[in-house]
C-alpha cells in the first residue's frame, strides 16, 4: 500500500525506512502545530490564589480555562470538553476556589471521580494550590480542608472529615452507599454545599451511568432539603452526544466549552496492521507481538513511549519479554497496572512525567485524566473497546512545543480490522453516543426504595423530572413490599435494612453471586446472578482486571463461586439454548428491504454447554456439557424477518455453483452407494429416481471437512432429488448468511452503541415460530428493560448495516476468518460469500456482489 | 454490616433478622394496658404515650426503690465528672426500627425516665403512625428540660445519635448537644469482661439485679417486625409485650446505676460473689490513674482463693509492672517468684533483669533464666525461647569476665 507520509517527523520518518513498518501502515495522519491561545488571570480572581499559582509556575490561563472560569463564575453548569491535556482541572478548580474564599455562603464542593485512583491523583494537584494558599495565610483563614473519602478512608477519621471538609472527593459509589442514606451525619457539609464537579462524566454510561443518573437526582434531592441548589461542572472526554448526554444525566440545563487553546506539537497518528501470516485462515501476525516490537525500537532510540495494552496479563509478559530483550531490569523500562500499591503507581507516574522512565507498558488504568504529562510515543495495542477510549488513548501522546505521534496497532478481530482499514471512524467521524436511561424500571424502583428511606416522599412530589404520576405506583409497588407506610399521603420508610446495601451501580440483577478465589479465600469480586450462569459457570475461565481464574464451582445455593488463579491458553465461551417470546411491538419501520421491528421481548436462556476457545487464534478446542437452571430476561429488542422474495434471490444466486468442489476419485462409486441405500428415491419429497435426475447432498458442507475421505462418510451423505437440493441448500446457504451475520453484528454493534460486548446478544434462526416460519435476524439488549441500545440501533439501523457489509468486503480472507464473518471451521459460519449476498439483499442492492 | 460491628451488636443480645419470630400471642395484658394510654398534643400535633409511677414500695430484683429514694444524695463515677444528681438524670432506651444509622432508622418507641417526687416516673412515647414523630421529638424535649445527665446502654453509640439525626430530619434543634453521657454499658465491659461473655442489659440485669422478666416480654430485637405488624394491622393488642420489654429496660437502667455507684465507689475490696470484681475494678482504678485503689484491689484479687490462676497471674503481672514502675522493687520480686511459681517466663525474666541490672546477683540471674529454659523445655510454647537463650549468653559472659 502507498501511504503519503506528509508528518515530516524525523523519528516518524525514521521510522517509516522500515519496509516492515511502511508497508503494513494503513493510515496516517498528521496534525499541525498549534500555538495556543492565553489570556491573563481574570480580575475577579483573589491575588492569594493568583500568588498561590505563580508559585506552581503559571502564569497565565489558557483562553478556555478562562472561559470555564467565568461560566463557572456566572452560576452556569458547565460541561469542559476540551481534550486531553488540555488543563481541565485548573479550569473548574480556580472558580470553586475563589469563589470559596471571596465570596460569602455556601462555598463546598463535591469531586466524583470514576475510580479511586483518579480521586487521589486530583487531591495531589489541589494540594499544590491549596499549600501555598495555606502558606500565604498564618490566621488560617485560607485554609481550605480537602479530603478524599472513599471505601479506603480509614473508619476512624471518617467523623472528622465529615465534621471538618469543605471539598470531598470520592466517587459515585461511596455517595450512594455511604453519605447519602447517613445524609443527615453530612448535615454541616450539605448546609453549606455548592458545587457538583463530575469528572470524566463520559464514564457513566450504560447501566452504571443510568444507576449514576438516579443517584444525581437522589444528591438533589438531599441538598434541597438542606437549602441548597448544586452547580454541576463537568468533565468529559470526546463523545458523540456530550450535551444531550450530560443534560440527561444531570437533567440541567449546560454550557458547553469546547475549544481547546492549549499550544500543541505537531503529531501524527499511524494506523498499523500487522502483515498476514497465515493465508489460509486469515491469521495476522499478533498486535501484542507487533506493538512489543514497535515499542522495543523506540526505546532502542530513547524517545519516550507508553504502550496501552488490554490487560494486566499482557502489560506483565511485554514487560518481561522486553526485560529478557535487553538481558536486564532496566529501571527506565516499567509497567503500571491497576493492583499496584498506590505508592507505587503515584511513583511511576512521577517518574513517566520527569522523563526518567521511557518505556511504559500500561493497561487503561492510565486512560483517565492521571497527571502524566505528554509523551513522545503512544502505542494502542488493539482497540480499547471504545472510540472513545481510542481517542483517550491516543491523546496521551501530545507535547506542547515538541513532535509527538500515536501508533493503532490492529488485532484480529472484525472491529480492529475495520477501523485500521476505517481510520476515519476515529479520526473524523463522531465518536460514539453515550447512551443511558435513568428511568429502566428495575434501576429506578431500586433508587426510590433509597431515596424513600432518605427522606420521605409525599403525594405530589417529583423524583429528578419524573412526576408524582409516574412514581406513585413504584412506591406503592414499594408499599406493598412492607418497606413503606403510607399514611396521610406521605411515605414513611419502616424497612430494617438500609437498600442502598442490596443496590450495586456497576450492575443489574438482584441477587449477587461472590466470587471467592481458592487459595486465599478471600472474595475478588461478585457478578449477578444472572450473568453468573454464563460467566462463572464451573469450567469458564473467568477475567477478572486482567487476571484469569479458572471457575472451580458455581454454588447458587451459597451464592457463591470458587476460582482458582491460573493462567490458560484459552477463554471460554458459554453455548445457551435460547427461547424468545415477543411480548409487544413498540414501532415498526421498514429498513430497505426489511421491516425492522422495535419492541419488548422475554428471552428464556439455558445455559447447556460451553466452548473452550483458544486465545492466539480463537479455534475452538472443546465443548462441554452444563446443568445449570434456565433464566428469564424481559429486555428491550430489534428484529427483522427476511421475505420469501429475499430467500427466493438468495436460492437464483447460486453461489455455491461457481466453486464447484471436486469430491475425489471415489465420488463415483460413493454415489451409487448412497443412492442404493436410499432406495433410488429422494429422502425429502420421494420422488423415485426413475422420472427425475437425484443428487447426492452433503449433509454438513463438503468445504468444512479437511479430508475428502471425512466429508464422503456414508452418514454424511443423503439422496435428494434437484429442487429439494436445491431448497436444502438454498437453506444452508441462508443459514450461514445470517450466522455470518450474526458474527459481523455481534463484534460490530458495541462500536455504534457504545456498549460492552456482554451488553447486546445477537440471535438467528432459519425457519423461526416468531414470523412464520421465515429467516430471523434479532439482537436484543442483556440488560434488564433495557437503557436504550435497541431503540439506537433501531434508528440507525440501515447505515449501521452498510457500513458493516464493508468489513466483510475488504477482509482479505478467502472464505470467513475471525475478522470478519467467523472462522470458517465452525458449522454454520465461513460463509462469507452467502452473508455479503444475505446483507446486500436486505439493503436491496442485488446487483452488487 | 462487618464483622466487628455484628459482633458487637450480638454481645448486646440483639439477634439479626425475623428467622426466629414466634407468632405473638393473645394476651390478656395487651387489653388493660390500653387504659393507661393518653395522647397529647402539642404545635406539631398530636402523640401517644404512657406515663407509669415506680415508687418507694417497688422492688427490682434485689433492688428495692425504697432504699434508693432514701439515698438520693450525689454521686459521682470513676472517670467522670463528680457531684451528679439523681434528680438531673433521664433513663434512655429506645425502640427502633433498624440498627444502622442511616436516615432510614427511626425509633417508634422512647422510653424515658426521671425522678419526680419520689418516684420514677417512666413516660413512653408510641408513634401510632410515623407521622406523630415530630410531636413527640418536641414533648420529648419537654421531657428533658433540666435535665444534665442521660443513662443509657450503648445510648452513645445508638440511641442519642439516631434521635439526634430525626431531630435534623424535621428540622428541629436537637435537644441532644449538652448532656454529659453515662453509658452503664461501658461500666458492664469494664466491670464484667473477665466474667460474662453476655453484658446485654437483659443478662446483666438478671445476674446482677437478680431481676428476671415476666412472660410478658418480648425480645427487643424481634420488636421491629411487630411494628411493621401493627401498622399494618392496626391491631395494638400485640404490642403490649413491647411495652413491657422497653419499661422494664428503663428501670433496669434505673437500678442498675444505683448499683454500679455502689460497686465502683467500693474503697475496699470484696468480690462479692463475683470472682473477677476486684481484678476488674483494679483494672479500672489503673486505667484512671488511682494507683493506690488500683493496688489495693489487685491485692485483693491475688488473695482471692477462688480467682482462676490465669487471672490471678494477670493480676500478678499487672500490679508487678505497677511496682517497678513506681520502685518499690522488693515487693515486685515478691510478685515475681509468686508468678514463677505458676510457671510463668515472663515473670522469671523479670527476676533474671532485676538480678542481672539491679542487685549484680549473677548466679540467681542464671538461676532464673535456666529455670526459664527448663520451664519451656516442657511447654510447647517456645515463643521466649530466642530471649532466654540471649540472656543466658551474656549472663554467662560477665560471670566469666568477673571471675
Amino acid at each position: 500500500m502507498q501511504i503519503h507520509n506528509n508528518s515530516h517527523i524525523p523519528f516518524v520518518e525514521n521510522w517509516l525506512e522500515k519496509k516492515l513498518n511502511r508497508e503494513n501502515v494503513t493510515h496516517i495522519h498528521t496534525k499541525p502545530e498549534y500555538s495556543g491561545e492565553f489570556c491573563n488571570f481574570p480580575d475577579s480572581l483573589d491575588s492569594s490564589l493568583i500568588q498561590a499559582l505563580q508559585r506552581n509556575g503559571i502564569e497565565r490561563l489558557y483562553s478556555h480555562q478562562c472561559e470555564c472560569y467565568q461560566e463557572i463564575m456566572a452560576g452556569k453548569n458547565v460541561l469542559i470538553n476540551t481534550g486531553t491535556a488540555s488543563g481541565k482541572t485548573l479550569a473548574f478548580f480556580l472558580p470553586i476556589i475563589n469563589s470559596k474564599i471571596k465570596v460569602e455562603g455556601a462555598g463546598n464542593a463535591l469531586f466524583i471521580f470514576p475510580t479511586k485512583a483518579l480521586a487521589y491523583d486530583q487531591l495531589q494537584q489541589y494540594r499544590l494550590i491549596l499549600t501555598e494558599l495555606k502558606r500565604q495565610d498564618r490566621s488560617s483563614e485560607l485554609e481550605i480542608p480537602c479530603f478524599v473519602y472513599d471505601g479506603d478512608t480509614p473508619q476512624s477519621k471518617r467523623a472528622s472529615i465529615r465534621k471538618e471538609a469543605s471539598l470531598i472527593l470520592t466517587n459515585p459509589d461511596m455517595i450512594h452507599y455511604a453519605i447519602l442514606p447517613y445524609h443527615t451525619h453530612w448535615e454541616r457539609f450539605f448546609s453549606e454545599l455548592r458545587y457538583v464537579v463530575i469528572d470524566e462524566i463520559h464514564t457513566y454510561r450504560g447501566v452504571f451511568g443510568s444507576h449514576v443518573a438516579n443517584v444525581i437526582r437522589r444528591l438533589k434531592r438531599i441538598a434541597e432539603f438542606y437549602g441548597r441548589n448544586l452547580q454541576f461542572i463537568s468533565t468529559t472526554a470526546t463523545i458523540g452526544n456530550p450535551k444531550e448526554f450530560v443534560e440527561n444525566l444531570l437533567e440541567e440545563p449546560i454550557t458547553i466549552v469546547k475549544e481547546n487553546t492549549a499550544p500543541q506539537g505537531k503529531k501524527s497518528i499511524l494506523f498499523y496492521n500487522p502483515p498476514i501470516e497465515n493465508p489460509q485462515l486469515g491469521l495476522r501476525k499478533s498486535a501484542f507481538a507487533e506493538s512489543n516490537r514497535i515499542a522495543q525500537e523506540f526505546a532502542d532510540q530513547n524517545l519516550q513511549t507508553l504502550v496501552f495494552q488490554i490487560s494486566r496479563r499482557s502489560v506483565e509478559m511485554s514487560l518481561k519479554l522486553v526485560q529478557d530483550h535487553y538481558g536486564k531490569k532496566l529501571p527506565s523500562i516499567q509497567a503500571y497496572r491497576s493492583g499496584y500499591l498506590a505508592d507505587e503507581r503515584r511513583d511511576l507516574e512521577a517518574k513517566l512525567r520527569n522523563g526518567s522512565i521511557k518505556l511504559l507498558f500500561s493497561t487503561n488504568a492510565l486512560e483517565l485524566g492521571m497527571d502524566i504529562g505528554g509523551m513522545q510515543n503512544v502505542i494502542l495495542c488493539g482497540y480499547p473497546g471504545s472510540i472513545s477510549s481510542t481517542l483517550q488513548q491516543i491523546g496521551r501522546s501530545g507535547r506542547k512545543n515538541d513532535y509527538s505521534s500515536a501508533y493503532f496497532i490492529a488485532n484480529s478481530s472484525p472491529l480492529d480490522q475495520f477501523l485500521v482499514n476505517h481510520p476515519e471512524f476515529i479520526l473524523l467521524r463522531n465518536p460514539e453516543s453515550a447512551l443511558i436511561d435513568a428511568n429502566n424500571q428495575l434501576i429506578l424502583l431500586q433508587h426510590l426504595r433509597a431515596a424513600a428511606s432518605e427522606l420521605s416522599f409525599e403525594k405530589g412530589d417529583c423524583f429528578g423530572v419524573l412526576p408524582w404520576e409516574t412514581i406513585q405506583p413504584l412506591l406503592d409497588v414499594i408499599v406493598a413490599e412492607g418497606s413503606l407506610h403510607l399514611i396521610d399521603d406521605r411515605y414513611y420508610w419502616v424497612g430494617s435494612q438500609v437498600p442502598t446495601r442490596e443496590i450495586n451501580l456497576r450492575n443489574m440483577n438482584g441477587g449477587v453471586i461472590k466470587l471467592i478465589e481458592e487459595k486465599s479465600n478471600r472474595v475478588i469480586g461478585q457478578v449477578d446472578y444472572g450473568s453468573s450462569l454464563w460467566m462463572v459457570h464451573a469450567g469458564a475461565v473467568y477475567m477478572h482486571q486482567g487476571e484469569e481464574y479458572l471457575v472451580k464451582e458455581l454454588n447458587l445455593d451459597d451464592g457463591l463461586a470458587v476460582l482458582a488463579n491460573r493462567n490458560y491458553p484459552y477463554y471460554t465461551q458459554a453455548k445457551r439454548d435460547t427461547k424468545i417470546k415477543i411480548i409487544d411491538t413498540l414501532s415498526s419501520r421498514s429498513v430497505e428491504k426489511v421491516i425492522a421491528h422495535f419492541g419488548n421481548i422475554e428471552v428464556t436462556n439455558k445455559i447447556v454447554a460451553f466452548d473452550e476457545i483458544l486465545w492466539q487464534n480463537h479455534q475452538k478446542i472443546a465443548t462441554r456439557p452444563l446443568e445449570l437452571p434456565e433464566i428469564k430476561l424481559t429486555t428491550q429488542a430489534i428484529w427483522f424477518s427476511l421475505s420469501e422474495e429475499i430467500v427466493e434471490h438468495l436460492r437464483e444466486r447460486k453461489l455455491w455453483l461457481s466453486n464447484v468442489n471436486d469430491y475425489g476419485s471415489d465420488w463415483e462409486i460413493t454415489r451409487v452407494l448412497v443412492h442404493a441405500r436410499d432406495a433410488n428415491t429422494c429422502q425429502s419429497c420421494g420422488a423415485d429416481g426413475k422420472q427425475t435426475i437425484l443428487h447426492i447432498h452433503h449433509i454438513k458442507p463438503f468445504r468444512l471437512f479437511d479430508s475428502i475421505k471425512d466429508a464422503n462418510q456414508l452418514s454424511n451423505l443423503v439422496t435428494l432429488c434437484q429442487p429439494c437440493h436445491r431448497r436444502v441448500e438454498a437453506n444452508v446457504r441462508v443459514r450461514s448468511g445470517l450466522a455470518g451475520l450474526q458474527y459481523l453484528v455481534r463484534n460490530m454493534a458495541p462500536l455504534y452503541l457504545m456498549c460492552d460486548f456482554q451488553d447486546i446478544e445477537v440471535f438467528s434462526d432459519p425457519s423461526s415460530d416468531l414470523c412464520g416460519g421465515q429467516p430471523l435476524f434479532l439482537m436484543h439488549e442483556n440488560i434488564p428493560y433495557g437503557i436504550g441500545l435497541m431503540e439506537h440501533m433501531h434508528a440507525i439501523l440501515g447505515t449501521f448495516l452498510s457500513e458493516i457489509v464493508q468489513q466483510i468486503k475488504e477482509c482479505p480472507c478467502s472464505n470467513g476468518c475471525p475478522s470478519c464473518v467467523g472462522p470458517e471451521t465452525e458449522l454454520g459460519y465461513g460463509g462469507k460469500l452467502e452473508t455479503l449476498a444475505l446483507i446486500y439483499e436486505i439493503l436491496g442492492r442485488h446487483n452488487e456482489r | 454490616m462487618n464483622d466487628e460491628l455484628e459482633r458487637k451488636i450480638k454481645e448486646l443480645g440483639l439477634h439479626f433478622g425475623a428467622r426466629n419470630l414466634r407468632p405473638a400471642e393473645k394476651r390478656e395484658q395487651g387489653r388493660h394496658f390500653l387504659k393507661e394510654v393518653q395522647v397529647g398534643e402539642n404545635r406539631l400535633g398530636s402523640f401517644f404515650y404512657i406515663d407509669k409511677k415506680y415508687g418507694g414500695n417497688y422492688q427490682h430484683g434485689d433492688i428495692a426503690f425504697a432504699e434508693i429514694f432514701k439515698n438520693l444524695s450525689e454521686f459521682s463515677l470513676p472517670d467522670v465528672a463528680t457531684n451528679l444528681r439523681w434528680n438531673e438524670c433521664v433513663f434512655l432506651y429506645t425502640q427502633t426500627t433498624g440498627l444502622s444509622q442511616s436516615a432510614g432508622t427511626f425509633a417508634f418507641m422512647v422510653g424515658v425516665a426521671k425522678i419526680v417526687d419520689n418516684h420514677l416516673l417512666l413516660r413512653q412515647y408510641f408513634l401510632k403512625s410515623p407521622s406523630e414523630e415530630a410531636a413527640m421529638l418536641h414533648d420529648l424535649e419537654n421531657f428533658l428540660f433540666g435535665i444534665k445527665n442521660i443513662v443509657s446502654y450503648n445510648g452513645i453509640g445508638f440511641d442519642v445519635p439516631i434521635l439526634r439525626h430525626r431531630y435534623i430530619l424535621h428540622k428541629m434543634r436537637s435537644p441532644f448537644v449538652n448532656y454529659e453521657h453515662l453509658d452503664l454499658l461501658k461500666y458492664s465491659r469494664a466491670l464484667w469482661r473477665y466474667q460474662f461473655e453476655d453484658r446485654s442489659l437483659k443478662s446483666i440485669e438478671a445476674r446482677i439485679l437478680k431481676y428476671t422478666r415476666t412472660s410478658e416480654e418480648i425480645p427487643g430485637w424481634m420488636a421491629p417486625e411487630i411494628y411493621r405488624q401493627f401498622l399494618k394491622t392496626g391491631n395494638f393488642s400485640e404490642f403490649s409485650g413491647v411495652f413491657y420489654h422497653n419499661a422494664m429496660d428503663v428501670v433496669s437502667l434505673f437500678a442498675l446505676l444505683y448499683h454500679y455507684i455502689r460497686i465502683l465507689n467500693a474503697r475496699v475490696e470484696d468480690s462479692n460473689d463475683f470472682e473477677t470484681i476486684n481484678f476488674a475494678m483494679a483494672r479500672l482504678h489503673e486505667k484512671n490513674n488511682n494507683i493506690e485503689l488500683s493496688i489495693r484491689f489487685y491485692q485483693g484479687a491475688i488473695d482471692q482463693p477462688d480467682l482462676s490462676s490465669a487471672v490471678k497471674l494477670r493480676a500478678i503481672i499487672q500490679l508487678s509492672q505497677i511496682y517497678k514502675r513506681i520502685g518499690n522493687f522488693p515487693k515486685a520480686v515478691l510478685l515475681w517468684e509468686l508468678g514463677s511459681e505458676l510457671t510463668d517466663i515472663n515473670c522469671m525474666i523479670e527476676l533474671a533483669k532485676y538480678f542481672e541490672h539491679k542487685e549484680r546477683s549473677y548466679q540467681q540471674a542464671i538461676f532464673w533464666v535456666e529455670k526459664g529454659l527448663q520451664t519451656i523445655s516442657l511447654s510447647n510454647d517456645f515463643g521466649l525461647y530466642q530471649e532466654l537463650s540471649y540472656r543466658q549468653r551474656r549472663i554467662l559472659q560477665k560471670m566469666e569476665k568477673n571471675g
